[in-house]
């Protein structure tokens, strides 16, 4: 190399070395302003459907709930409705208002009063009436007939365009119809299922999953799109998206590098333009998982308004469902699960977060989700960024997730957080992952507020220290007729009430179990704490018996039906049971609403206590969904329920584990956020919002005593349950002495059960096949033994 | 200066992380204490990396003779055909086959209520003569070794004897056919004309075949998991689950030893065939 060739090299590696240095920018000053929301009281009454009306007033209908008119002061109009409880309507699916007020929707009749339609559904064709009612509230049955139109196929959508017009969206294509004479013209095909149809000056959008149409009702002709709303719709469409149109004039606030394409604002694109009466070009916003959006029609640019992370948009439990824009440029979101916000434009709070608590999960966690809302809402400076592991839209292994996170451990990019379920929490602490909790959970242990027989199961053997926390716990519980099971104790004991509820009942299933995997989720939990001896070697005999019991009952639950019986049965749970996917907490849910239904009785059933609420999931306090089927049955006076013990005594099973970690970048915003997820507006304000979970029952006592107290709940969307002050089943609240119990139950948990260890995964590969034969249960646990002698040495 | 832009590239993605590896398995991993050889005695007393150790040099004792003798053997037969390139297409099949179907295949064949159980079994009820057949569970007992070698075999076969063909193509053909002249027979051609002139290619296949021993790991995983039967734990078994485990100052140690070993033998067969 030359004289000059090494003075050039020399200024190139200078010159790499600055800019990878940042050398040359000064500290970065954060701009003040951004969108910020709040929640909006809705009026009484389940809502899952918003007009916005260009006056800002807006149509709010639901299931249960009548046409409600919220105008822009506030004012709340209730029309009345009262004419459907004796209009055969059992429930109501899709409804579309108009400006003036006239609806339309449909709905699914009680189709014991019409054979042919009953008929049809039982063939799984489940097709919906329609009723139209004018502003008056004259009203009439709606029957889409006409040209293009195949009898029988649903409407999902409907929509008024500012002229009254009536469109309707199917499964794939949009229609027009005529309200008064049910007359239905084809407009167009939609490759998949429209979710959001508006009007802006004369056109029609309507958006699929995987583009934007743009119809001219006066033309009758589609137009051609835009590709760069398409692409965003593509990517963007998934959690849901809702749109609403708007003129220019709004006084909307934009993100700073908020657009998503290349181009400029006013570049003209390939979509239609659009412009009102005054000539301003119409405007397109888009509120979906990852933000909310503007689109000048005809332009090419797609601007961000608000990030989905740091308001209400981001939170995956829940969907968008309608958009309203006013012209001061607020915007108000009607979300599924009947919640509402506002969103305005704040200028007190820095454009985007300067600090960023991480937290991560394997799993999406609802619980942990609304944490960091509730989190970022008290600390507007800080971005709560929640990640995920497996999102269930990348199909990434459990063992692929590890790794990625392993990386990030390794690479020294650790999150603050880690929710620890389904993780090894040894190993994670025995490496230093994880912070020691002793101090931060002292506090509470030592003012009582926390079940410390809870919070010590999680001492770690080895170092003998708390390094994460559950936030939640479930309690083992059966639940049946009274004979089999009163006074059970273990597992033995279980075997031998099936053996008498075989006898009495011949025929049909015992416990529910469709496959041998989902009797070895049911028992597992209560039986694996045991088969760890004190010098952490695997206890085969205990793993032997526990085999020779499952396997007994597995043959005694089948015995009730032949091998087709069982195959047709598997057969018709397909569609919503996917048992490789499941774990215990979806199938309690499952076998109460899907495996009953499919079989017909029950009689006993294991599973945990997931809630300590009536009416919400397949086992808890006070039976009451048991009854509701079983009431009909007039078995309610011999169901009852009690704790029960497999091979392990006392079992919780510790849920949302929450750990700090050692590497936290932000350590005092980690410590904060686990006081707040400990505290007892956390824990209370979650049952109070999603009273429908089943996260379990919160470790703190005197939140769970509140949850307890009925009085406190609004049930607002209890599963069937119409009156939430007990009309239908006023005798099934939890009685004193019932909380009492489950207060003991608390108490005495103290064996602590976390899914996902390597002996529970290897224990259950090996158990299917001593199930299904193909080992007996003497071998089924010497492979175990082998297998974790192994993962011992390793 | 020539040389500059491949060896930068091979430094960038390959010496530099290698030699940060090396210098990891000095250290702790999290929290970054230096520790000496203390993660090689540790994989040393490991009792799981002796037991993977043994299966993989078992596996290679194995795999690598068989597969390069069936390949050698198979390449000389078709040597002289004329349908030698429509076979060697046929042959190459397997390796163009997705592992999750490669995996299926096994499956279907050596399930305990697969098709060579059934064959066994149907045999076995037809002839009296010979003794009840039960259902062997082959990747379960000490036949998965059997099973995982012949799987190989039946992957890389095809490519090798491509390969074996590539260096017979190259042998002068006037040397042998002057040799056949001279009264020659098969065995003293191959032992004096064509084995020498192979030993470059005896090089290479030998290399590719140690190095498809461990690339193999793949359909092993799929087809048993990360605690497979004891006989078909390999190091990449080991690798793998200290990974999960986050064993890395392990990892590293083990890298770098494995590293070696396969240094060492390469520059040992280069000078055996030199």
């Amino acid at each position: 190399m030359s004289g000059r060739g090494r003075v050039l090299f020399f200024i190139l590696i200078c010159v790499m070395f600055a800019a990878l240095s940042g050398c040359g920018g000064g500290e970065e000053e954060i701009p003040m302003g951004r969108y910020a929301d709040r929640e909006v009281k809705l009026p009484p009454g389940v809502f899952d459907y918003m007009h916005p009306c260009p006056d800002g007033s807006y149509y709010l209908y639901g299931l249960d709930a009548n046409l409600t008119c919220v105008d822009a002061q506030g004012e709340i109009e209730e029309k009345d409705r009262s004419w459907e409880k004796n209009a055969n309507i059992r429930d109501k699916h899709v409804v579309g208002v108009s400006d003036d007020g006239a609806c339309v929707f449909g709905y699914a009749p009680n189709f014991w009063n019409d054979e042919e339609l009953e008929e049809l559904w039982i063939k799984g064709d489940t097709r919906y009436l329609y009723y139209y009612v004018d502003a008056k509230g004259e009203r009439h049955a709606l029957e889409p007939h006409g040209e293009g139109y195949r009898k029988g196929t649903n409407l999902h959508i409907f929509a008024f365009s500012p002229e009254g017009g009536l469109y309707a969206a199917s499964e794939n294509g949009m229609y027009r119809i005529d309200a008064e004479s049910g007359v239905t013209e084809s407009l167009f095909a939609t490759s998949g299922q429209v979710k959001s149809v508006v009007f802006a000056d004369g056109l029609l959008l309507a958006a699929d999953s995987e583009k934007v149409y743009f119809y001219d009702m006066a033309r009758e002709e589609l137009l051609g799109g835009s590709t760069v709303l398409d692409e965003f719709i593509a990517s963007h469409a998934a959690g849901g998206i809702v749109m609403a149109v708007s003129d220019e004039e709004s006084n909307v606030k934009l993100m700073e590098d908020a657009a998503e394409s290349d181009g400029t604002d006013d570049a003209k694109g390939d979509s239609a333009d659009a412009a009102d009466e005054k000539g301003n070009a119409q405007v397109l916003y888009m509120a979906c998982r990852t933000g909310l959006y503007r689109f000048v029609l005809g332009g090419s640019v797609i601007e961000q308004i608000a990030d989905g992370q740091m308001t209400a948009l981001g939170d995956t439990q829940r969907t968008p469902l309608a958009l309203q824009v006013s012209g001061s440029g607020e915007f108000r979101i009607l979300f599924s699960g009947n919640f509402m916000v506002e969103m305005y434009y704040d200028e007190t709070l820095p454009a985007r977060p300067s600090r960023e608590l991480t937290v991560y999960s394997l799993e999406e966690n609802g619980w942990i989700r609304y944490a960091g809302q509730l989190f970022q809402k008290e600390h507007p400076d800080v971005l709560v960024r929640y990640e995920t592991g497996m999102d269930g839209d990348n199909a990434v292994s459990k063992e692929d997730a590890l790794k990625n996170l392993n990386t990030r451990l390794l690479a020294g990019e650790a999150p603050d957080v880690i929710v620890m379920d389904h993780m090894d929490i040894e190993r994670y602490a025995g490496k230093g992952v994880l912070r020691e909790l002793d101090g931060i959970l002292q506090p509470y242990l030592d003012d009582g507020i926390l079940y410390r027989n809870i919070v010590e199961g999680m001492r770690m053997t080895d170092k003998e220290k708390i390094y994460s926390v559950p936030m939640m716990v479930y309690l083992p519980l059966w639940l049946g007729e009274a004979m089999y099971l009163e006074g059970e104790q273990s597992l033995e004991d279980v075997v031998a009430g099936m053996e008498l509820a075989r006898q009495k009942h011949p025929e049909g299933a015992i416990l529910y179990t469709l496959y041998p995997k989902d009797i070895l989720l049911q028992t597992m939990p209560v039986c694996l704490p045991a088969w760890t001896k004190e010098n952490g070697s695997l206890d085969v005999e205990k793993l032997t018996a526990y085999y020779q019991a499952v396997s007994r009952m597995w043959e005694i639950d089948s015995a009730g039906f032949d091998a087709a019986g069982r195959e047709a049965w598997q057969k018709n749970n397909m569609e919503w049971y996917a048992p490789t996917d499941m774990d215990m907490a979806d199938i309690g849910f499952n076998y109460q609403y899907g495996a009953q239904q499919n079989f017909g009785e029950t009689w006993l059933q294991l599973g945990f206590l997931m809630t300590p609420q009536v009416g919400m999931t397949g086992i808890h306090v006070s039976k009451a969904n048991m009854a509701a089927d079983w009431q009909q049955k007039e078995l309610d006076d011999v169901v009852t329920y009690g704790a029960y013990a497999g091979q392990a005594d006392n079992v919780y099973w510790a849920r949302s584990i929450v750990g700090l970690c050692e590497q936290a970048k932000e350590p005092a915003l980690a410590e904060e956020y686990m006081h707040l997820l400990l505290s007892d507006q956390m824990m209370r304000k979650w049952w109070l919002d999603k009273p429908r979970n089943h996260s379990g029952l919160t470790i703190r006592k005197d939140s769970l005593g509140d949850i307890l107290d009925i009085d406190n709940i609004e049930f607002g969307q209890t599963m069937g349950f119409r009156d939430p002050t007990g009309v239908n089943y006023p005798d099934f609240w939890p009685t004193e002495e019932e909380k009492q119990w489950l207060y003991q139950m608390m108490e005495d948990a103290d064996c602590c059960y976390r899914p996902g260890t390597m002996l529970e995964e290897c224990a259950m590969e090996t158990g299917v096949r001593v199930l299904e034969g193909e080992l007996a249960p003497e071998e089924g646990a010497k492979e175990v033994e082998r297998k974790m002698a192994i993962a011992m040495e390793e | 200066m020539f040389l500059l832009p491949g060896f930068s590239g091979v430094m960038i993605f390959y010496l530099l992380p290698f030699f940060e590896v090396a210098r990891r398995s000095f250290y702790q991993s999290g929290n970054g204490v230096f520790t000496g050889t203390d993660n090689y005695r540790a994989v040393f007393e490991n009792g799981a990396f002796l037991l993977a150790v043994r299966n993989t040099l078992l596996y290679m004792a194995a795999g690598v003779p068989l597969l390069m003798g069936i390949s050698l053997f198979l390449s000389l037969l078709l040597r002289n055909l004329v349908l030698r390139r429509k076979l060697v297409s046929a042959m190459l099949l397997p390796m163009a086959v997705p592992a999750a179907v490669m995996v299926l295949t096994l499956q279907i064949l050596i399930d305990r209520q697969g098709v060579i159980n059934g064959v066994l079994t149907h045999v076995s009820e037809k002839i009296t003569a010979l003794p009840d057949f039960s259902a062997i569970d082959y990747l379960n007992t000490e036949w998965a070794l059997v099973v995982v070698v012949c799987s190989f075999l039946w992957k890389n076969t095809g490519y090798m004897v491509i390969l074996w063909l590539a260096g017979l193509a190259a042998l002068p053909k006037e040397v042998e056919e002057a040799a056949q002249v001279d009264g020659a027979n098969r065995w003293q051609s191959w032992r004096y004309i064509i084995r020498p002139g192979l030993s470059g290619s005896f090089f290479t296949i030998g290399m590719l075949s140690v190095l498809q021993i461990f690339k193999s790991y793949r359909e092993v995983w799929m087809v048993a998991g990360s605690y497979p039967q004891a006989h078909i734990y390999f190091l990449q078994h080991l690798l793998q689950n200290w990974y999960l485990k986050l064993e890395f100052d392990r990892m590293a140690a083990l890298t770098v030893i494995l590293s070696l070993v396969l240094l060492v033998v390469c520059l040992s067969l280069q000078k055996r065939t030199d």
